[in-house]
Order: C-alpha cells, then structure tokens, then sequence
C-alpha cells in the first residue's frame, strides 16, 4: 500500500472521494486487510472526537456480513436518483430598467381610475351628471306658477303653491317650503343613487360646480 | 452526492464491495446503540450483523429521503426491540432520535449502558488522539481541527488556509497518521492486558 493509498483511505473517512478514486478507495479496503484495518482506526479516530465512541472493544463484523451476504442475490436495480431539484430549463427573461417598471406601474394605475371613473358614470341616472337647478327642473316639472292640486288624494283644502326655477335655487311663495325645498335639492345631490366611492366623487363634483 | 449516496448507489447496481465500506464506516456507532438495548457487547454485535443483512436486502428500496445512516439506524432500533421480544426480553421504553444518535454524547439513554472498563478505553483514546493533535505542526493541527472539530469539507477548509485542495488533504493525512499512532499503541496495551 502505498502512502498515496492511504492518503485515499483518509480521504474516504472524509466523505471526499468520488468517481476512480473512490473506486480505488473501496478496492483497497475490500481487498487489503491492512488497509481495512487502517481505514477502521481512521474511522475510529473519527468517531472518538465526535464523541461517537464509547470505547466498547468491538471486532470487525464486516467480514462476517459479507459472508452471509455472498449467498444473497447480486442487487441489479437502476439507482434510485437521491431527491434532487430537477434542473428545469429556463427561459431568457428580458431585465427592464427600473424607472421602465415605475413607469407602467404609473400608467396602469392611472388607466385603472379611467375605467372607473367611465364605468361609474355610466351606471349612474342620467339625472347625476345634469346640473342641480336642471335636475330638480326635471324632477318637479318646473313650470312657472304651477297649480299642485291634492283634490283627488284627500278631501282636504286645496294647498296652492307657486313654483319657479331660478338659477340654482328654487323660488317658492312660501319661505319655509322654499327653504325644505332647496334643502331636499341638496341632499338629493349628495346622497341620492350615491353608494361607496362614488358618493365621494359626488360631494367633490357638487362641491365643485357650487 | 455525498459518498454515502454514491455507495448505496453501487450497491444498488450490484457492487457487494460497495457494502463492506459502508459496514466499516458504520458498524462502531450501530453496534453502540444496539448496545443501548441488549446491554452485552458480543450480543450486541450479533443483533448488529442481522441489522446489516436486513439493511442489504432491503437497500434496492432506499431512496436516499433520509441520510443513510438514519435508514440504518431505523433498522437496527426495529432489529434490536425484535431480538429483545423473540427472547421474552421486554425492550427498553425508551427510543433516541436517529439525529440526537449520531452524538452519543446528546443521547443520555445510550450512556447510561457505559460500563467503567469502556469508559476507561474511551476516555483514554480521547485523550491520546488530544495529546496526537497538540503534538502537530501548527498547520496540520488546525487542518485536522477544521475537519473534525467544524466539520469544515476539504475545500471549505482551503479557502480557509489560502492553500491547494491536495495539501489539506496531505495535512489531515499525516495528521491522522499521528493519530493512528497513538491509537495503535493503546489497542496493543489494551490486548496486552
């Protein structure tokens, strides 16, 4: 055995041998009984500093297994591949620059808001985007001096009330029903067909058109 | 792919050498647990071997999801509770981890099967191996350190030293050579005796 031989078999104490030299490595302790023995106290050396070893005066049992084993049939399986992460190909990614990235993300932001603001107007009555004064001209008929008669509903005195459109305020004959009137008007504009976040939209767009 | 793997691999293709490494490498820390259950060295020994054959039979099935010296270890656990029930034996309550095993120092079960004549031999062997390092050249000392002590791989401990892949393994060489020494000279005593 030669000393590059048993620089082999320390190395295969070490778990640092592969393809023809663990082929020699494993020849030589198969086959030279001094180089099994020195492969054994390598081993042992081993274990006694992991604290591996308890000191029990063990015999080699290799010899004995391999004995009971000869008679046993020469395994011919394929190797079972130990659990690796299969090299999947992969495919040549483009890398943009970052402000390229800023940039669509700006854009696709600002694309998502003209959706909505376009489906929310669409879904809105027709009445939501018409100016006050021209939606509750709608709403009441507002034809100047207007005779609202209740005869039919109830026999009750017959109310008369003069309405006219003026600007973005209602005239009324009568202050307090002007002034229910107007408040009617403006609540309306906040508040009606108005749900999430377009009753927001719609404060500011009242808010702003005041 | 550790050696281990490549080992189990040979053996799987029909390479019986393949096998014998693996029983030298392995048949100190098995027989130490078995050990652990059966209390007696040379029967010890016995239930290791049954262990063995079962682990060749059985290796066409091993997939390497575990580390093979915790298959191994399974199967020596599951060899050594049988051998205790075929003899009336009731077996141990107690099992240890196959990763807490493979220090014998982190399994207190195991120690406890220590006798003072295996204490003796094993704290003399420690000592010796010690004594063997301190001995060393500064360089191969800290090799061998890196190696046993760290548990660093060969190019680990290179890029460590700012040294060839080949000069760690000749320092860990010559150091185990000084080892070896020793440990001879405490196994002719301990035949002698």
């Amino acid at each position: 055995m030669t000393a590059n031989d048993e620089e082999l078999l320390s190395a295969l104490v070490d778990g640092e041998l592969q393809g023809e030299a663990l082929d020699r490595a494993i020849a030589l302790v198969s086959t030279d009984q001094t180089a099994r023995e020195r492969f054994q106290r390598y081993q042992l050396a081993s274990n006694v500093l992991h604290g591996q070893a308890i000191g029990h005066q063990q015999g080699d049992i290799t010899q004995q297994i391999s004995a009971a084993i000869s008679d046993e049939p020469v395994h011919s399986v394929t190797p079972v591949q130990a659990k690796t992460v299969p090299e999947t190909p992969t495919a040549d990614v483009l890398t943009f620059p970052e402000r390229f990235w800023k940039q669509t993300v700006g854009l696709v932001v600002a694309a998502s808001f003209g959706a909505l603001a376009v489906v929310g107007t669409m879904t809105q009555p027709d009445y939501a985007v018409m100016p006050a004064a021209s939606m509750a001209a709608v709403e009441a008929v507002p034809v100047p001096n207007v005779v609202v008669s209740q005869q039919q509903v109830a026999p009750v005195p017959v109310v008369t009330v003069a309405v006219q459109e003026s600007g973005n305020r209602w005239t009324v004959t009568e202050q307090g029903i002007e002034d229910r009137l107007n408040v009617y008007l403006v609540d309306h504009n906040e508040y009606a067909g108005a749900s999430d976040i377009f009753s927001n939209a719609r404060v500011i767009a009242y808010e702003s058109g005041r | 792919m550790s050696v281990d793997q490549e080992l189990v691999q040979r053996v799987q293709a029909g390479d019986k050498s393949a096998f014998d490494v693996l029983i030298m490498k392995y048949q100190q820390r098995i027989i130490n647990v078995i050990i652990g259950f059966v209390h007696d060295p040379v029967e010890a020994q016995d239930v290791a071997q049954e262990a063995f054959i079962k682990a060749y039979r059985a290796i066409p099935n091993f997939r390497g999801d575990s580390a093979f010296y915790t298959w191994l270890y399974r199967i020596a656990i599951n060899t050594s509770k049988n051998h205790l029930t075929a003899r009336a034996r009731r077996p141990p309550a107690m099992d240890v981890d196959a990763t807490e095993a493979t220090n014998i120092f982190d399994a207190p079960e195991l120690k406890e099967f220590e006798t003072p004549e295996s204490n003796l031999v094993s704290d003399e062997l420690e000592q010796a191996i010690h004594q063997a390092i301190d001995a060393l050249q500064e360089d191969t000392a800290t090799a061998i350190k890196l190696r046993e002590f760290e548990g660093m791989s060969y190019e680990e401990i290179s890029e460590a030293m700012e040294c060839p892949i080949g000069t760690v393994r000749s320092r860990i060489f010559r150091a185990r050579e000084a080892i070896e020494q020793k440990i001879q000279t405490i196994m002719g005593e301990g035949e002698q005796q």
